[in-house]
């Protein structure tokens, strides 16, 4: 009944053209979350991190914090890194995004 | 602002396998307007708050299916505001009869939410957030979460003083035979629920919801001529925030709660001291301690420990959420904002059984959409009160 209006490839391609911005980019936790029920297309990953990050030139921004073997903590450090985000089937696309992983 | 409540009617909240929208609308609208003790000839316009409908029963256009439930032409409109749709209904409804165009108005919140897998329904819910959340794996109760969190760390509060929320919230819906969870809880049995978004567990979240609510609204005039001594609106306001939870300065408060308490105040010439009783908006327990702040309750920092006195308790100093709040009422997103005044109403009319409150007659509802990109704030008046300053008169 609900479409899958996530995964489309259009959609993938315009937001693809920004993730570069922010890849190697650094930044602090400002608070974070452990998910243990995710939203459809995030369910197998859980439980997983995901939180409010604020890089250097202060903008805030909200993205999933890979788990790197370290727990997070507000004011740890971050940086952007390209990864997997939400699940699609054998005929979608493969959906890549910017997530966050603790130095 | 004078805007009569005529008549007010709530199905009972929960899980109705056997209750489609239509079935819940129609039992509302209709309930509504018996109660008021008009025709439906009578009402002039309607308002239907309703956020979900075309993601789960794949039906738009619910304006028209108001109309041909009441077999009416009258215009109907529906209004999307997210969890506030229903708040923002009743305030259209304030407005059009405020402009002298309409002297009734019937105002309708409806949401059936269960007939989605929670994966799914979560996904719709958080058509209500922004893409950048949606595309981080972000459910609602994260994003709360990410606030409870900061609200923590700032402040030195813990899970149990949540909980102490969750308690408090299922204790006034034990009183209430219409609400989804008539029974009370434990801080422990809070406390042992299974987290869902750390620091928020399972019994810290409102629940998912079919149910629908419905008001008969008034001019002055027009109550004038049927005589009648029931509760007023004087205030209706509403104001905005970023869609996304990332953009804000403050992750501890709602400025878009602050602004439109701080104008309905000024609107209705009331201070919050004033206020007797309110229903909030307790989406998830952290919420209600924000709700008590950006209200003017308590100060900030102090939400959490109101709670933790027995203040915002049935014959506190302050009842807070005297239907059970979300939390235990229920919380089918469109109807919320609309059952919010419904039981402002009962309790004005002395109506509300055994979670009646003696302090009846000023009461505030506080309706947020999302993490707080729209917040609505009504305060009514019982028709014994004469609280309204000469200013607010003119207003």
């Amino acid at each position: 009944m609900m479409m899958n209006k996530n995964i489309s490839p259009i959609k993938i391609w315009r937001e693809a053209k920004n993730q570069h911005k922010y890849l190697g980019k650094t930044g602090n936790i400002v608070s974070f979350t452990q998910i243990n029920a995710g939203p459809a297309g995030f369910e197998k990953q859980a439980p997983y991190w995901a939180g409010i990050m604020e890089l250097q030139n202060g903008e805030r921004i909200v993205g999933q914090i890979i788990n790197s073997g370290k727990k997070p903590a507000v004011k740890s450090k971050v940086i952007a890194i390209l990864r997997r985000t939400r699940e699609s089937n054998k005929k979608e696309i493969v959906q890549y995004g910017i997530k966050w992983r603790i130095l | 602002m004078k805007i009569t409540i005529l008549g007010a009617y709530q199905t009972k909240f929960g899980e109705l396998w056997d209750k489609s929208l239509k079935d819940l609308s129609s039992e509302a609208a209709f309930g509504a307007v018996e109660d008021a003790g008009v025709l439906f000839k009578d009402i002039q316009t309607a308002y239907f708050g309703n956020k979900m409908s075309p993601q789960i029963t794949g039906q738009n256009h619910v304006g028209s299916l108001l109309a041909e439930i009441l077999g009416t032409d009258i215009p109907i409109t529906r209004i999307e505001a997210a969890c506030a749709s229903g708040g923002s209904a009743v305030r259209q409804a304030c407005m059009a009869i405020e402009s002298g165009q309409y002297e009734t108005a019937l105002v309708l919140g409806a949401e059936k939410m269960t007939d989605l897998a929670i994966s799914e329904i979560s996904v719709g819910l958080m058509g209500a957030a922004s893409e950048q959340e949606r595309e981080s794996g972000l459910s609602f109760v994260g994003l709360y979460a990410l606030m409870a969190r900061k609200y923590f760390d700032k402040y030195g509060a813990g899970e149990k003083d949540l909980a102490a929320i969750a308690v408090k919230n299922h204790f006034h819906g034990s009183l209430n035979p219409k609400a989804q969870f008539p029974f009370v809880l434990t801080i422990d049995q809070v406390m042992a629920s299974s987290m869902v978004a750390d620091p928020l567990k399972l019994l810290d979240c409102s629940p998912i919801t079919d149910g629908a609510a419905g008001l008969v609204l008034a001019s002055e005039k027009y109550a004038k001529k049927l005589g009648s001594k029931k509760p007023v609106i004087i205030a209706s306001k509403q104001a905005s925030d970023t869609l996304s939870l990332s953009k804000r300065k403050d992750l501890t408060s709602l400025a878009g709660a602050e602004k439109a308490a701080g104008e309905a105040y000024r609107q209705a010439g009331v201070e919050a001291k004033d206020i007797e009783f309110a229903e909030v908006h307790d989406c998830f327990t952290i919420a209600e301690a924000m709700a008590l702040e950006d209200l003017g309750f308590c100060k900030k920092g102090e939400g959490y420990i109101a709670v933790g006195k027995g203040k915002t308790r049935l014959g506190g100093e302050r009842a807070i959420n005297l239907s059970g709040g979300l939390k235990a009422c229920g919380h089918p997103v469109g109807a919320t904002g609309v059952k919010q005044l419904v039981e402002v109403y009962s309790q004005m009319m002395g109506r509300a059984g055994k979670r009646q409150t003696k302090k009846n007659k000023l009461a505030l509802t506080h309706n947020i959409g999302g993490t707080g990109g729209t917040a609505v704030v009504h305060i009514v008046r019982s028709a014994k009160c004469k609280a309204q300053s000469e200013k607010s008169k003119k207003e």
